[in-house]
């Protein structure tokens, strides 16, 4: 029962995630709440899990013609470098200091997103 | 500078940003450029971003995927072959494959403001208990 419980939430985060509605959130919150996977393994199947679901919903998007490969571009350059001081930085912070930031960054950015969502924005 | 150059800088700065955040805690990469992109769009029209969010939610997840690989190797290597379950990732790995190709070819189809402000609720629920249990206050 817990097998197929992780094995829906990750289809349904996947899913929610492709339509753009931060599931990628969802699946490291059901991973954090819900299962008893430690910190540091919850952050590393939330990161394989949105490269799994990305790479499915990638060619549709290259179907459809929504990217903008310039744009891409210069962020892949940028994001490379931030991953490797982001990631250099999370395997040597406590875990309790990397629950406060993932904690601080979802309330941020869950009140972000609502009154967003009220002043007429996605 | 013209006003092309401050935007491809923009955008770097804005990758650089996403990727610390999407390393250090394994979330929010996309959240920042989907933001970030909005914002540089209307104050350097010279990046010819397009300004529907369908495609600024593609370009978003198409821009994460590669410092998601990075973090993913680092932390690799960083633990070594300890850190990979095989079982447990195969078992998220498949749906996960399944749910993303569904969610895409629903992006243009679903209506999604009260979702979007459900999940909103939720991820600030979320953000709190988090905070208030390493506190343990809850």
């Amino acid at each position: 029962m817990t097998r197929l419980l992780f094995a829906a939430a990750a289809f349904v985060s996947a899913a929610l995630s492709g339509m753009g509605l931060g599931g990628g959130g969802l699946f490291i919150i059901y991973l954090t709440f819900a299962s008893d996977i430690p910190q540091s393994e919850a952050q590393l199947y939330n990161l394989i899990f949105f490269i799994a679901a990305s790479s499915a919903s990638l060619p549709l998007h290259i179907m459809y013609r929504r990217l903008n490969f310039a744009v891409i571009a210069a962020l892949s350059i940028g994001g490379a470098v931030g991953a490797l001081i982001g990631t250099s930085l999370s395997l040597n912070f406590s875990r309790g200091l990397i629950r406060y930031i993932m904690g601080a960054f979802f309330a941020a950015s869950g009140i972000f997103s609502l009154v967003r969502s009220f002043r007429g924005g996605r | 500078m013209t006003k092309s150059k401050i935007g491809t800088a923009a955008l770097l700065l804005c990758g650089t940003i996403a990727g610390i955040l999407n390393g250090l805690i394994g979330v929010g990469g996309g959240v920042v450029i989907v933001y970030a992109v909005g914002a540089i769009r209307e104050n350097f029209h010279g990046t010819a971003i397009s300004d529907e969010p369908h495609d600024v939610f593609a370009t978003a997840v198409a821009s994460v995927l590669p410092m998601t690989i990075v973090s993913v190797v680092l932390r690799a290597f960083a633990a070594g072959e300890s850190l990979f379950d095989g079982d447990d990732i195969a078992e998220f790995v498949v749906p996960a494959v399944a749910g993303g190709a569904l969610g895409a070819f629903f992006l243009d189809k679903v209506s999604s403001l009260w979702l979007t402000r459900l999940f909103s609720c939720l991820t600030v629920w979320a953000g709190v208990s988090m905070i208030l249990r390493e506190a343990g206050l809850f």
